[in-house]
């Protein structure tokens, strides 16, 4: 995963996708396969010199399921790197949940493009810094895109720019975006979706990254 | 004893376990400690006033205090993300809003660190980074996620304040 904001803060972001308690890697959101123990796999990330940890529960909003808080806490123990976790984060006590149990920031998605207000409530108790907004984008065959939730398996009929300035607008201070289409492919980013969501604030780009780490997200 | 100050929102978890890998100490609740930190990614009002007068009195009384982001923000009396909510007023400046958010790495004088903020104190025609006034250390960056050069700067400033 990639940080592609800011030139001179650009930063390298190991992703871990994480299923019950497993680490899983996918193709296309789907499909997903275990790889390791979360802990081990976030250590080693750590060791190898990632600049963050993105921890994204996959299911937790697809089976409508609480966040596994535990996994988190063990996922993040010995971990002296930024760490955004993302699954299942429905109000604020779900992000302060989240920050102690290790994480630093917290992205949402479903929840947000549910209930937009979310994104404000959120910033206007941590700080719009703590605060992702995470968008998962599939290309429509006009050539848009549109925002999915539920880990790619539901439409929300948003338009993946107009969310990406509206969830900036109410106060979320990062973005992470996932390109549906290449999720796994190592196909190489989506230029065009990747100058849609360029507005102004640091923005992490994952799905068809090929790097140092088995899911890379390209940041800045 | 240690005590992190805890306003119920922050990156608590992640401040304890970086104080726990590079000290014997024991942690404890704060109000009792002989050493203060607190930590960031909370909002300018979410500390409210009853732990600002704690602060305040604890700072006062000499007890070694490290402010981390957040934490060091509040030492100023107020900031840009909350008009009209006062700070510690400790130190000379004001918290402004800085043109974009910051997040990643930069190299300072303790190495390379992590930061992520949206405000910063001004003061005197400049961003202030860290700030050091008697007992008080502020710091913008992230030593709890820095890696090994944010775990040798808690090391240090516990060291530094037996």
């Amino acid at each position: 995963m990639t940080d592609l904001g800011s030139k001179h803060l650009q930063r390298t972001i190991a992703r871990l996708d994480i299923k019950q308690d497993n680490a899983v890697k996918g193709r296309c959101m789907d499909g997903w396969r275990v790889i390791g123990k979360p802990n081990e796999l976030a250590r080693s990330y750590y060791e190898q010199g990632a600049d963050e940890l993105l921890i994204v529960d996959v299911v937790a909003s697809l089976y409508d399921r609480a966040p596994r808080w535990d996994v988190l806490e063990a996922a993040t123990d010995g971990v002296f790197i930024p760490v955004t976790y993302c699954g299942g984060i429905r109000s604020i006590d779900d992000m302060r949940q989240a920050m102690r149990s290790g994480a630093d920031k917290v992205g949402i998605n479903t929840a947000a493009l549910l209930r937009p207000e979310l994104l404000s409530e959120c910033a206007a108790v941590f700080g719009s810094q703590a605060v992702v907004v995470s968008i998962e984008a599939k290309r429509r065959s006009d050539g848009s895109y549109e925002a999915f939730y539920n880990s790619g398996r539901e439409a929300s009929g948003k338009e993946v720019g107009a969310w990406t300035r509206e969830a900036v607008a109410r106060g979320a201070g990062e973005i992470v975006v996932t390109s549906i289409d290449r999720d796994g492919t190592e196909q190489g980013i989506d230029n065009h979706l990747q100058r849609l969501v360029t507005v102004g604030v640091p923005l992490l780009f994952a799905g068809g990254i090929s790097a140092r780490f088995p899911d890379c997200v390209i940041g800045a | 004893m240690i005590g992190i100050v805890d306003t119920g929102i922050g990156n608590v978890l992640s401040v304890r376990r970086a104080i726990a890998a590079v000290t014997d100490e024991a942690l404890g609740p704060w109000l009792d400690a002989d050493k203060l930190v607190m930590a960031g990614q909370g909002s300018f009002a979410s500390v409210d006033e009853d732990t600002k007068l704690a602060l305040r009195t604890r700072i006062n009384d000499g007890v070694p205090y490290l402010g981390i982001c957040l934490g060091m923000q509040l030492l100023y009396k107020g900031s840009e993300e909350a008009p009209g909510v006062a700070g510690l007023g400790l130190v000379d400046g004001y918290v402004c809003k800085l043109g974009r958010i910051r997040m990643g790495w930069r190299e300072v004088s303790h190495g390379r660190m992590y930061y992520c903020h949206g405000y910063q104190p001004f003061a005197g025609n400049a961003w202030i980074e860290t700030v050091e006034s008697g007992n008080v250390t502020g710091v913008q960056f992230h030593p709890e996620k820095s890696g090994k050069n944010g775990l040798d700067f808690l090391r240090r400033w516990i060291e530094g304040t037996r």
